[in-house]
């Protein structure tokens, strides 16, 4: 039963890597909510920590300090093999070279997914055939990734990663290895996932084809969530250009919110 | 719906278990994994099938060793060998006085003595040169050993003068072309008259049956002494307390359980002459051989797909079904090398029967082979598994 409104919850995150004068501090004390059914984006530039940001999010990476809640429930304190069941069955994962199996079919690759939850035999390839079915795949069902162009190969990824209904997907430039076809089409899916199954997608994406349906953008930078907002549109990479709706104060990551909407109103 | 474990499977119906195992996506994996590249694939394969040879050959031939050296021992109907004191085994060993048969037979729950004469003797070959054999004399009227798996010619034959008994793997190095043939042995003549098949013997000095009378002749053995003494119990005698008795009755010989007499003379000709550990050095080898061999194809192969085992590992694969994949592709490989490997040494022990080798591959051993392969497998694995737990899952977001 949902209790919370936010899928997934960082609180006060700090990541860092090394110690003393080699120490890197990758993320710095983020706080940042992931709606039910919302399609969420990460941006910023190289190194800002988005990547990692995600990896806490999925948790793979152990934040250096604060908290991650996974459906309102704290993750502090499982050990691997718990954090390892609890993504398998809550999260989901489309990675940038889409990582598929080269050993396994199309339909394979899906029904791994469901083998690591513990089901097994003809249920399961009836499930991955169907969902690939839903995605416009059934005549590759049984193709190897190989044999797949890039569009198809992500379709599978995708489809890998909803098949168990996970509660989150966490998407890695989903779209940077793509065509623009096949990226406005991976986009308008990741969208459908979150606005019509209820699962909430979060994508660390510098694309700006995904940012136009986006639900919320939130933007890093040296570690840090310098904003949070919806609905913007940054095709012409100005903050002006669609005005600024809600924008969401994240003075807690010590920056001043007034700042943020004099930046947007100025050229 | 979650369908049994293989486990479950054998218990609630062990095909039902067995397809969901192989059908499974672990099982896909690691199946083509491993047939993805035929050359490493090949390379595992012989390396455990050599291993399997190698082991199964050594181990053969050591069981073999044992089996025929104390051949004689083994085949003789009795409870208690009387041996010259010290004697080691029973190819080699002095001689005791005839008398101590009486003193024997005067102990409780005794119910038969008997003479069994082995020794060394020279044979001439016909058309020239000697060789080594053993004379073994028995009692032809009522032998408490006697030659076996007969090819020509039988036991009561013996009784014929000078008659003689040897086997067809020593025919051509004793010179003998056919049944009746007279020949030498210590400067006496002697006549064939019987032929067995694959009486071996482990000094590769063929066994020369004859009389116990003839025997003492050709070995010059006196007529007042023996080689051993053979003991037959009386039924439900207390074994343990008539060989204490018998000891205590001669006190001037050793008196052995003919188990005991079996195992001190495979003990001797294994372990003394240095025979054994190098066989048993050798099948150790074939263990170290596979398990590097296997090891390190696997550990390359993993390596090389690491980037996949990260991604399972994000994806939420737990330690456990890491392991899985890693431990199907040992053990696919090492049954594929274990069949090879076996059938070639059974094929090996099929013609070394025709040879005066001796190797034996009994069932329990062929079993136990494949149980150690199992466990070589299993710890060729370790290094790989070792690696997959280890591997960090965020290396995929890379």
């Amino acid at each position: 039963m949902q209790t919370t409104p936010f899928a997934a919850e960082l609180k006060n995150i700090s990541v860092t890597y090394g110690v003393k004068a080699a120490a890197v501090h990758a993320v710095k004390g983020v706080s940042l909510e992931v709606r039910r059914g919302e399609l969420l984006l990460l941006m910023g530039p190289s190194g800002s920590g988005k990547s990692t940001l995600l990896q806490v999010l999925g948790c793979i990476r152990t934040a250096t300090e604060g908290s991650v809640l996974i459906d309102g429930v704290s993750i502090d304190g499982l050990n691997a093999n718990q954090l390892s069941r609890l993504r398998c069955e809550r999260i989901g994962f489309v990675f940038q070279h889409y990582n598929l199996l080269p050993s396994l079919r199309a339909w394979e690759n899906v029904a791994l997914t469901l083998e690591l939850r513990g089901e097994s035999g003809t249920p399961i390839e009836d499930a991955s055939r169907a969902i690939l079915e839903r995605l416009g795949l059934e005549h590759r069902a049984d193709a190897y990734p190989q044999e797949l162009s890039g569009g198809e190969k992500q379709r599978v990824a995708i489809a890998r990663a909803v098949v168990g209904g996970p509660d989150i997907i966490l998407a890695d430039e989903p779209t940077a290895a793509l065509d623009s076809a096949s990226g406005a089409e991976v986009a308008k899916l990741l969208a459908n996932i979150a606005h019509e199954d209820g699962c909430s997608v979060v994508v660390v994406t510098h694309d700006a084809r995904i940012s136009g349906i986006a639900d919320r953008l939130a933007y890093l930078d040296d570690g840090a969530i310098l904003w949070v907002r919806k609905n913007i549109h940054l095709q012409d990479k100005s903050l002006r250009e669609s005005g600024i709706h809600d924008i969401e104060d994240h003075g807690r990551n010590g920056l001043d919110a007034s700042f943020i909407r004099r930046a947007a109103h100025t050229g | 719906m979650v369908h049994p474990s293989p486990l479950t499977g054998v218990l609630n119906g062990r095909w039902k278990g067995l397809v969901a195992w192989r059908s499974s996506i672990a099982f896909r994996l690691a199946w083509r994994n491993i047939t993805r590249d035929y050359v490493r694939l090949a390379i595992a394969i012989i390396g455990v099938g050599f291993a399997v040879l190698l082991m199964m050959v050594q181990s053969g031939l050591l069981i073999g060793f044992a089996t025929t050296s104390s051949s004689l021992v083994d085949r003789a109907n009795a409870d208690f060998w009387i041996v010259p004191r010290g004697a080691k085994d029973v190819d080699q060993a002095g001689q005791i006085l005839e008398r101590q048969k009486y003193l024997a037979l005067g102990v409780q729950g005794v119910d038969s003595v008997d003479s069994l004469v082995i020794r060394f003797a020279e044979w001439k070959r016909p058309a020239g040169g000697t060789e080594s054999v053993i004379v073994v004399g028995i009692d032809t009227v009522r032998p408490v050993l006697e030659p076996w798996n007969f090819i020509a010619g039988s036991t009561s034959d013996l009784s014929s003068a000078n008659g003689i008994v040897i086997d067809e793997l020593y025919s051509q190095k004793l010179g003998v072309s056919r049944l009746g043939e007279t020949v030498e042995i210590m400067n006496r003549r002697a006549r064939v008259v019987g032929i067995t098949s694959r009486i071996r013997t482990f000094t590769q000095s063929p066994y020369v049956f004859t009389s116990l009378k003839n025997a003492k002749i050709l070995t010059g053995l006196p007529d007042d002494e023996t080689t051993y003494l053979l003991v037959r119990a009386q039924p439900g005698t207390d074994l343990g307390q008539l060989k204490a008795a018998l000891q205590e009755a001669l006190p001037s010989s050793d008196v052995w359980t003919a188990r005991g007499f079996s195992w001190q003379t495979r003990i001797h000709w294994l372990v003394t002459t240095g025979a054994g550990a190098a066989l048993l050095i050798a099948a150790i080898l074939g263990i170290v051989v596979g398990l590097v061999i296997v090891s390190q194809t696997l550990y390359s192969a993993t390596v090389e797909r690491i980037h996949e085992y990260a991604t399972i590992r994000a994806m939420g694969a737990s330690n456990r079904f890491l392991k899985a994949i890693i431990l199907r592709q040992s053990l696919l490989s090492g049954t594929a090398g274990y069949v090879i490997g076996a059938a070639v040494a059974i094929a090996v022990a099929w013609f070394a029967d025709k040879s005066s080798a001796t190797l034996s591959l009994p069932p329990w051993l062929v079993v136990l082979m494949a149980v150690i392969t199992l466990a070589m497998c299993l710890g060729a694995s370790l290094i790989s598994i070792r690696k997959v737990l280890n591997v960090d899952a965020a290396s995929v977001f890379k």
